[in-house]
């Protein structure tokens, strides 16, 4: 059994202005010490899938499917399990550390307190285990900055320290939202190598949430491209890459700049905007864009159904390869 | 020496002249912050000039000191005959038009209160170009940044962030100018957004025959769009020169870990950076760099180090890179 | 709307797919729409005064002493047997027009600086904002007796006097709205562009700036006709006039009298809150409605 099954998720916001449908139909499953990447736009629903299984919705917001971990109900969890679920089994890292500490605290506080309540553990274990931990993420000097304040730090030693609060009660499963995101490309791949190594050191799952396919590229066994609220493409990361089969996803690998090309080079831009999340989803999101579409995409919703070639290879399209034929427009 | 850091500057036709720049500003209590220090490029008309660097390298500073927001501490910038940071209140704010700019979140470029029509019409009541700029011409204007004029009486909360961005585009290039500084103008954009800007960006450059300036931290974009490459570190620079010569061939150890950290460049991790970004208020001696430097020697922690020449058009700032290594051909 | 022509894909324009929004109107919610019918209903009352068909306010003996409502007397009559209802509606005329003067005052004046200063900033923001301090911190009830007694207890004098004290409220939201949009790209676009520092204050900041001061000016105004009744109440207000405040001074200054019939106290006092309260709602939901919608994250 998988640590973290996600079964027909939905997400559903109340706004002053109608339903709002960010997340429908979104299925994935990750093993223990394995690392999956989600990978989307803004609006791709992305963001609120990883906050719905972290109860992290505010009360407008209407969740129907499942989630278990390790076999547990994540949206039913009972009051006792919940108080020392999050945060000891499951732990999250957001995009900007510095909204994700407590400016006027210092971070050994910061890094302690959890651990002291949650496992009720001495004030002198807490510090001992918050500098193992420090040490862990490769922070230098972690006595010095155990009392030092989170405005002391670069903005790549708050991310860690981020991760050393995610990793005090030896979380099985991390969730890290955008972790690189507000940090220099310089910065960046420490950051991610540290993840990648934590996972591997601590046989612990990773989820990555990025918009970026670089990102994930190296450090994942497996992917779930999301737009519109919808998981788009889900593969293995080696099998996507040799064989994207989805429009939006090859779309996206073709549309960002790569190093190799020489200067000057036309790049293949997804043309329009994002999907609209007010519509109720009735056709596939991405039809609007999509240079394969047909006909039947506009009034209907393709299935996350299996390639023909591997069974493991999961896309929601009709027409993949463009082979029906494009009605005249 | 006369002129350090200047070695790289072609010769006296260049459009934009940028000399021995200094941007400083007043930090906490007497603490000064050296944002630029002594910075030295040209740009030649129809050229694009890609500016790289981490955050607070001083590559925005050093952007925005040209159309002087705010004016430098010292140095020269000149445009064309214009020496900019002579001009009067008034030359200034006509040689601006010349000089426009697109920022990195077009959301917050836009006045969320005014409409579309409004915004871009702006410059041309200013300067009251109405017989060059009719509503006619601005409408097609608004085509050509793509997008729809029937929605042109819309406020910018209406649009998504890349048409926010086309707005912003549209808003300079009714001003007629000849240099459009492009800071960051697609980080804030989607992955599948991005390209679209950066494709119009090309098209109107050639339509409008645009000198640019591009701002970036993204290395494929930057070599995507830069005839010319300005690496900058910590307020100075590191390397500069033809883009293909410094992207296929780095010298610097910090355009060199740059490079190595796009992820996906396949590179190797030697050239990886060591420890964080050492405090602007107080810049390490000898090469900013070396602290980060996997190659430093002892003259790099003393010695600010001079440009030495790759290739015709290729200098970078470094002690231990040398000109001629193994015999490498150099172009000169 | 996304409508079946614009799901095709193949316009050469990015597609604006947008849900029809609700009105504003709707937006505002009935909340918004009963208080402002409630503010225009006092405030087309207290206009139409002369002509309405109402006792007059100094006529006595229209009713027995303290004689409670009743139908043709609705509010009761007071003490001297005065119409309560018309002496209420006359009433208002001086409580909304020192409240509206004084939020003109305070606007015009503290708008204008605090614009200004939150823009230019360097010396001129530091004096304004040190005079800003020093006027809160000036203490209130002192300056209004101050301005009344030296210049005259008339309803223009009793409106400056709480005219100044809105200046410096007033002021510094000015300043720090003004500080938070001119931090803003669009300020400095404007300024490369080669708009005037006028243009910018007039174009691209006061737009930005007025909606919230907006819903403060209708704060205020409560705020202002509150303290009116305060001063009043103290007998230094408006001296040959008769307002809300003056009204229930007069028949709440006798334990007795509002022992017999309370309703002369009540209904002036009643119709006070609601007018503030609807003035403060109604000012709370445009800023909600308005700055929710435009200035969106």
């Amino acid at each position: 059994m998988a640590l973290l099954e996600v079964k027909d998720l939905a997400v559903t916001f109340a706004t002053a202005s109608g339903p709002v449908y960010a997340v429908s139909n979104v299925n994935f499953s990750v093993e223990r010490g394995e690392a999956l990447g989600i990978v989307g736009e803004s609006g791709s629903g992305k963001s609120v899938t990883v906050k719905s299984l972290m109860n992290l919705l505010p009360s407008t917001a209407t969740i129907t499917g499942s989630a278990t971990y390790d076999g547990l109900d994540m949206f039913n969890l009972a009051s006792s399990r919940r108080k020392h679920f999050y945060g000891v089994d499951v732990a999250m890292v957001f995009q900007n550390p510095m909204t994700s500490l407590n400016p006027v605290k210092r971070i050994g506080v910061q890094l302690t307190e959890g651990m002291r309540y949650h496992r009720n553990l001495s004030k002198s274990a807490a510090k001992s285990r918050a500098l193992e931990l420090l040490d862990m993420v490769r922070i230098p000097d972690s006595a010095k900055r155990f009392s030092q304040y989170p405005h002391e730090l670069s903005g790549g030693m708050r991310q860690r320290v981020v991760i050393a609060m995610a990793l005090a009660n030896d979380p099985a499963l991390l969730i890290a939202d955008e972790p690189t995101t507000a940090l220099d490309v310089t910065v960046q791949r420490d950051i991610l190598d540290l993840l990648d190594g934590l996972r591997r050191d601590l046989d612990m799952a990773l989820v990555l949430i990025t918009h970026d396919l670089g990102v994930v590229r190296d450090r994942t066994d497996d992917i779930v491209v999301m737009y519109g609220g919808r998981v788009m493409e889900s593969a293995s990361t080696a099998e996507l890459f040799a064989n994207t089969i989805h429009p939006y996803s090859r779309a996206l690998r073709r549309s960002i700049p790569d190093m190799s090309m020489p200067r000057g080079t036309r790049l293949d831009p997804i043309p329009g905007s994002p999907p609209d999340l007010a519509i109720a989803p009735a056709a596939c999101p991405f039809a609007p864009r999509c240079v394969n579409v047909d006909a039947i995409c506009k009034f209907s919703l393709p299935e996350l159904a299996p390639d023909t070639a591997n069974s493991e290879h999961l896309f929601a399209c009709f027409n993949p390869h463009g082979e029906l034929n494009e009605e005249s427009i | 020496m006369v002129g350090v850091g200047s070695e790289s500057l072609r010769g006296d036709d260049a459009l934009l002249r940028v000399e021995h720049l200094i941007v400083e500003f007043k930090g906490r209590g007497r603490s000064k912050l050296q944002a630029v220090s002594d910075v030295s490029f040209d740009v030649f008309a129809g050229e694009t000039l890609g500016i790289v660097g981490e955050s607070g390298c001083g590559k925005s500073t050093t952007a925005k000191a040209i159309i002087q927001i705010p004016p430098p501490t010292s140095g020269t910038i000149r445009y064309g005959d214009t020496v900019v940071n002579e001009l009067d209140k008034d030359a200034l704010r006509e040689t601006r038009t010349d000089l426009q700019m697109i920022f990195q979140d077009p959301i917050s470029a836009l006045n969320p209160r005014r409409s579309v029509w409004d915004i871009i019409r702006e410059g041309v009541e200013i300067w009251e170009t109405g017989d060059r700029w009719t509503d006619e011409r601005l409408v097609e204007l608004i085509e050509s940044v793509g997008i729809d004029p029937q929605y042109r009486d819309r406020k910018p909360f209406q649009f998504s962030g890349g048409q926010c961005q086309r707005i912003s585009i549209a808003r300079a290039l009714a001003l007629d100018p000849e240099v459009l500084i492009c800071d960051e103008p697609v980080s804030a954009l989607d992955v599948s957004v991005q390209a679209q800007i950066l494709n119009l960006l090309d098209d109107l450059q050639t339509e409008h025959e645009l000198t640019m300036l591009f701002i970036s931290h993204d290395l494929a974009v930057v070599r995507n769009v830069s005839d010319r490459v300005l690496v900058m570190y910590l307020g100075r620079i590191a390397e500069i020169g033809d883009a293909d010569s410094i992207f296929d061939n780095p010298q610097h150890p910090y355009t060199q870990a740059l490079l190595s950290a796009v992820p996906g460049s396949g590179m190797s991790d030697d050239g990886s950076l060591a420890g964080d970004l050492p405090s602007p208020l107080d810049p390490p001696t000898g090469c900013r760099f070396h602290t980060r430097c996997s190659q430093a020697i002892d003259i790099c922690a003393t010695e600010i180090p001079e440009f030495k020449q790759f290739g015709t058009d290729h200098w970078a700032a470094c002690h231990v890179a040398s000109p001629n290594p193994d015999g490498a051909p150099v172009n000169l | 709307m996304a409508d079946a022509s614009t799901i095709d894909g193949s316009t050469a324009f990015e597609v604006i797919d947008e849900p029809a929004p609700p009105s504003v109107a709707r937006q505002l919610g009935l909340g918004f729409w009963l208080s402002s019918a409630f503010v225009v209903l006092v405030v087309a009352l207290a206009l139409l005064a002369p002509i309405l068909p109402i006792a007059d306010p100094d006529q006595t003996a229209i009713g027995g002493r303290l004689e409670g409502p009743r139908p043709g007397l609705w509010f009761g009559a007071d003490s001297t047997g005065r119409d309560v209802l018309s002496l209420t509606i006359w009433g208002s005329r001086i409580s909304l027009l020192v409240g509206f003067i004084a939020i003109v005052i305070g606007f015009s004046i503290g708008g204008t600086v605090g614009i200004a200063a939150g823009y230019f900033r360097g010396l001129f923001d530091k004096v304004v904002s040190f005079i800003f301090v020093t006027l809160l911190s000036f203490p209130a009830l002192i300056l209004a007796i101050l301005i009344t007694t030296l210049l005259g207890r008339t309803v223009l004098w009793v409106s400056v006097s709480l005219g100044v004290l809105a200046i410096a409220p007033v002021g510094r939201l000015a300043r720090a709205q003004t500080l938070v949009f001119a931090e803003r790209e669009f300020v400095t676009a404007a300024r490369i562009l080669g708009a005037s520092d006028r243009r910018i204050l007039v174009k691209e900041l006061l737009p930005n700036v007025v909606i919230p001061m907006s819903a403060l000016a209708l704060l205020g105004m409560g705020i202002a006709i509150v303290a009116e009744g305060t001063l009043a109440f103290l007998a230094i207000s408006v001296e040959d006039g008769f307002s809300w405040g003056r009204q229930i001074q007069d028949a709440g200054s006798s334990v007795r009298d509002l022992e017999e019939g309370p309703h002369a106290a009540l209904f002036p006092i009643g119709v006070l809150f609601l007018t503030v309260l609807s003035l403060n709602y109604a000012g709370d939901r445009i800023r909600d409605v308005f700055d929710a919608k435009e200035l969106q994250l």
